[in-house]
């Protein structure tokens, strides 16, 4: 128990906090230059600690934060002291001070500004952890026409799950309606949209934005080139994603239905990017040294069985992510921004003394307003006071 | 093109009459000149503003692209920042002469990429995009008006004796933290909205990108500043000058590291062409 004391008072003196932070602003800007890592362990052990500090920093401040919220805190106030023809409420009331009784509040919901500002951190820190060792993301790629399942074998490409997440992509079937790779919207380049089918319903997916379904949000990745679909008596309609080897060429390494080696290349008239289409495209199997031709709906042999070149298309390039940690991510992020902006407003409270003075207790601001008070004239009062006459008040004649 | 021309250049004008006024108001003591000043910066933002709404529809994107539009769109923000301080406060008016020698420079350096249009990435189509970018003119333009602050201070300083007509010390010193718990917010909320529209369009939150993991940096400083003032009661000076250090990350992660490191925020140098 001694023992757990001690560390929490390391742990919420300022000077931890502050070299917590200071370690962590030089790390992350050293890895704009050198190779550092923010997945090693001395990262991560600095963030455990700025968690620990913030946690014993916030445990220490919730009873500060109350008593404050009470208008209950002792000692360390501005001392305004009682002045004649001045009320102190007034003057109060005129520096934004609102209540009635003997304790005036100012911004009164601000004073909780730095409290959630640290539990907002504590919340991120934690949502991160969330996210870190439940999320899932992955990349496919469709054909138009295309269906598939994201679990089967070989469908996703660059599979990344968290310690605690599926190891297996979710089994949901997605099918590429259109796609178009120059899809123009006003006053944005061209680029990448497609309509998708998924889990019932149909979604128009661009790379501006990804869509939910099925529990995962899909998105539109750039990689794109030629598909070539192939009609094969055994398997039914395949198609095969071609990769760009030049501007005019694309290519796949494949195996043949009778498990041999083989290269499909297509060829395009003009540059495989263009916007106005490739124009004619020849395309070719070389196998051991052989290379056929392959002209649409002539049947070719292909390791035994005779194929058929049915269309040539495009295939896109898609992504998933399964992201549970994100809203205590971002709802962490929400609350540091709700305490800072508390933070803007300078909070406190006043207590009225019966003598006409008052001690004020401010976050901020609390010496300016002393001198504010020192210069205030009270313009309910000031009328009443005679203005040059008044000297001959200091010497009676009596 | 022609009226788009037209406005930016009449706001420029003005706001380059309104440098001199503050200039002379300020080394002559005349608070009528500080206030003309003021007048033609509030002159200036109409046609400036103008111009950019013009431009904004004319390539139906924000000012986000091109250098002429990032740099006028951010001089706009501050000196609206800096009108807006000065009617909460007048006292601030003083600052001008600080704060419109910059928006004057910003001006003319977004004056040279006038005729650069180009057409966004789709990835732009974002209401958090929005966000991040107005966020982040906002952050620039709160730490501007805290750095003047900490250099009024300093300047306040060197002679305490001498009638000013900058506000006291402890004034400036209140302010320019006010203004760094705002920068400190702004900056908050760019991160965020940036990362929200990250994991809108890829999936992901963060990805450690130079210039994400800079404004990572200079957020940590500025909470560091903001907590020696509030743990260990430093003010004044020693504020003003950390106050100056926040400029300096800032304007790093701003315009430096785009720059010098690859990034996927390399938009200012399709402006810089």
């Amino acid at each position: 128990m001694r023992l757990f004391r001690a560390a929490l008072r390391v742990l919420r003196a300022p000077r931890t906090a502050l070299a917590v932070l200071a370690f962590q602003a030089a790390y992350a800007a050293s890895a704009l230059w050198l190779p550092l890592r923010f997945s090693s362990a001395v990262f991560l052990s600095s963030v455990v600690l700025l968690f620990g500090a913030t946690f014993a920093c916030t445990w220490e401040r919730t009873r500060a934060t109350i008593a404050l919220w009470l208008g209950s805190t002792r000692g360390g106030g501005h001392e305004l002291r009682a002045r004649p023809h001045t009320a102190i409420r007034s003057f109060l009331l005129e520096s934004g001070f609102r209540g009635r009784g003997e304790t005036m509040f100012r911004y009164r919901p601000a004073i909780w500004g730095g409290w959630l500002l640290h539990v907002g951190v504590l919340a991120l820190i934690f949502g991160v952890l969330l996210q870190q060792t439940l999320h899932e993301s992955g990349a496919f790629e469709l054909t138009e026409g295309e269906r598939t399942r994201l679990s089967d074998r070989g469908v996703v490409i660059g599979h990344q799950a968290g310690a605690f997440a599926s190891k297996t992509p979710p089994p949901i079937v997605v099918t590429l309606l259109a796609f178009d790779p120059f899809y123009h919207q006003r006053g944005y380049a061209p680029d990448r949209a497609s309509r998708i089918a998924a889990g019932g319903h149909e979604y128009f997916v661009d790379r501006a934005k990804g869509v939910e379904a099925s529990g995962v949000t899909f998105y539109q990745a750039i990689p794109t080139s030629i598909a070539i679909n192939l009609s094969i008596p055994s398997m039914g309609l395949r198609s095969i994603h071609l990769r760009r080897e030049s501007e005019n060429r694309a290519a796949a390494d494949i195996k043949d239905i009778s498990g041999r080696r083989a290269r499909i290349v297509a060829f395009t008239e003009r540059p495989l990017d263009d916007r106005d289409g490739t124009g004619a495209i020849d395309v070719e199997l070389h196998r051991s040294g052989s290379v056929t031709r392959i002209e649409p709906r002539i049947p070719f042999d292909f390791g035994g069985e005779p194929v058929r070149l049915v269309s040539i298309g495009r295939w896109a390039g898609f992504t998933y992510s399964r992201s549970p940690g994100v809203p205590l991510v971002f709802g962490g992020f929400g609350l540091i921004l709700l305490g800072s902006a508390l933070l803007a407003f300078p909070s406190g409270f006043a207590r009225i003394a019966a003598d006409g003075s008052a001690t004020v207790y401010m976050k901020r601001g609390g010496a300016l307003l002393l001198e504010t008070w020192a210069e205030w004239s009270d313009p309910s009062t000031e009328v009443a006071i005679p203005p040059v006459e008044t000297a001959q008040f200091e010497t009676p004649s009596c | 093109m022609e009226t788009q021309s037209i406005a930016f250049w009449s706001g420029a004008t003005l706001y380059a009459l309104s440098t001199v006024l503050f200039f002379l108001g300020f080394a002559l003591r005349r608070p009528r000149l500080t206030r003309g000043g003021v007048w033609l910066a509030c002159g200036g933002l109409l046609p400036h503003g103008a111009a950019i709404a013009l431009r904004w529809s004319e390539v139906a994107h924000g000012p986000y692209s091109t250098r002429y539009e990032i740099l006028s769109a951010n001089a706009l923000l501050l000196v609206a920042g800096l009108l807006i301080a000065i009617a909460f406060v007048r006292q601030l008016e003083s600052l001008g002469a600080i704060v419109m020698p910059i928006v004057f420079l910003m001006m003319g350096f977004a004056a040279t990429a006038f005729d650069v249009k180009y057409e966004i990435p789709i990835i732009f189509k974002s209401y958090w995009l929005f966000l991040h970018i107005l966020f982040a003119k906002a952050f620039g333009t709160s730490v501007l008006l805290a750095s003047a602050c900490a250099v009024a201070y300093l300047l306040r300083e060197r002679r305490p004796e001498e009638p000013s007509r900058l506000p006291s010390s402890e004034r400036l010193d209140l302010y320019g933290h006010q203004f760094l718990l705002l920068a400190f917010l702004f900056l908050g909320v760019m991160i965020a909205a940036g990362s929200i529209w990250a994991h809108e369009s890829w999936g992901r939150y963060w990805a450690w990108d130079p210039i994400e993991t800079s404004s990572l940096v200079t957020w940590i400083v500025i909470g560091v500043i903001l907590h020696f003032r509030v743990l260990h009661r430093w003010s004044g000076r020693r504020m003003a000058y950390l106050t100056l250090v926040a400029l300096v990350f800032s304007i790093a992660t701003v315009y430096i590291v785009t720059l010098v490191v690859p990034t996927i925020h390399d938009f200012y140098l399709v402006g810089a062409r």
